[in-house]
């Protein structure tokens, strides 16, 4: 996903909703948007995909720690950096190499034309699990 | 999340990439807002990608000690090009143009963070 696209100071979270320290890793680790209409913004998103990390941390043995991030939106704080504003690993403790993309276009939705935004990245490499065993592993951020 | 040694090639020396996965299984939330905090559950989607970056523009060193960064290394600024299509209950919703792209932002490195960052 890009965060890009998130009019952070205009965003406000539902009254009574529960945020605590959330970690991007465990929430999204595998996100993609496509954003619908120029500089729509929040609004208009056509397609958002996640792969929530709890259940994958919890049961998968070499779980990687996340790195410490950089972005809070609505008193939560994410496990991630902006494209371009720090390190672009997702994985902390890490050793290894990364690509990352910030990419826009425009593309064909399934009724009409649409723009997108896509924060991707790929990290492949020596990491330390959380258990403090030394893996090696790719990973993508999506 | 965890990806298959060979859909990722990283050749930070050359400054190119790639990232390739074909019809990957993953919950659609529909918008970044419930992306972000799930304030809904999300449905099925389904998502092909190739991702590709080459065109080394400008090459630098980094070391950060930030507490919150931690990372050092070698990176190639490059520019990048994306082919995606998603499908949500079977229907394709979204295919990516070839034209009109622009690279907001593209690196390929090699990097160490945490307990392998010196000192």
């Amino acid at each position: 996903m890009s965060l890009h696209n998130l009019e952070l100071r205009r965003f406000t979270p539902p009254v009574g909703a529960s945020f605590g320290h959330r970690h991007f890793w465990e929430r999204a680790i595998s996100r993609r948007t496509f954003i619908a209409g120029a500089a729509a913004g929040v609004g208009g998103t056509a397609l958002l995909a996640g792969l929530p990390m709890t259940a994958m941390a919890k049961t998968t043995s070499g779980a990687p720690r996340p790195v410490p991030g950089s972005i809070d939106v609505a008193g939560s704080h994410f496990h991630i950096n902006l494209p371009g504003a720090g390190d672009q690993s997702t994985v902390f403790d890490f050793n290894g190499f990364v690509a990352a993309t910030d990419t826009a276009g425009v593309g064909k939705g399934e009724f009409g034309d649409l723009t997108f935004d896509a924060d991707m990245r790929i990290m492949e490499g020596e990491y330390i699990d959380l258990a403090g065993r030394h893996q090696h592993a790719a990973f993508g951020f999506i | 999340m965890r990806i298959p040694s060979g859909a990722a090639h990283i050749d930070p020396g050359a400054g190119k990439a790639s990232f390739h996965m074909e019809d990957l299984a993953i919950p659609d939330y529909g918008s970044i807002p419930n992306g972000l905090f799930h304030f809904a559950p999300p449905i099925p989607g389904r998502v092909s990608f190739d991702i590709e970056w080459s065109g080394v523009t400008s090459r630098n060193k980094v070391r950060n000690p930030d507490p919150m960064q931690r990372f050092g290394g070698e990176f190639a600024s490059t520019r990048t090009h994306v082919t995606w299509r998603g499908w949500n209950g079977g229907t394709l919703v979204f295919e990516s143009s070839d034209d009109g792209q622009a690279t907001v932002f593209g690196q390929v490195g090699q990097e160490f963070n945490g307990a392998f960052f010196p000192g």
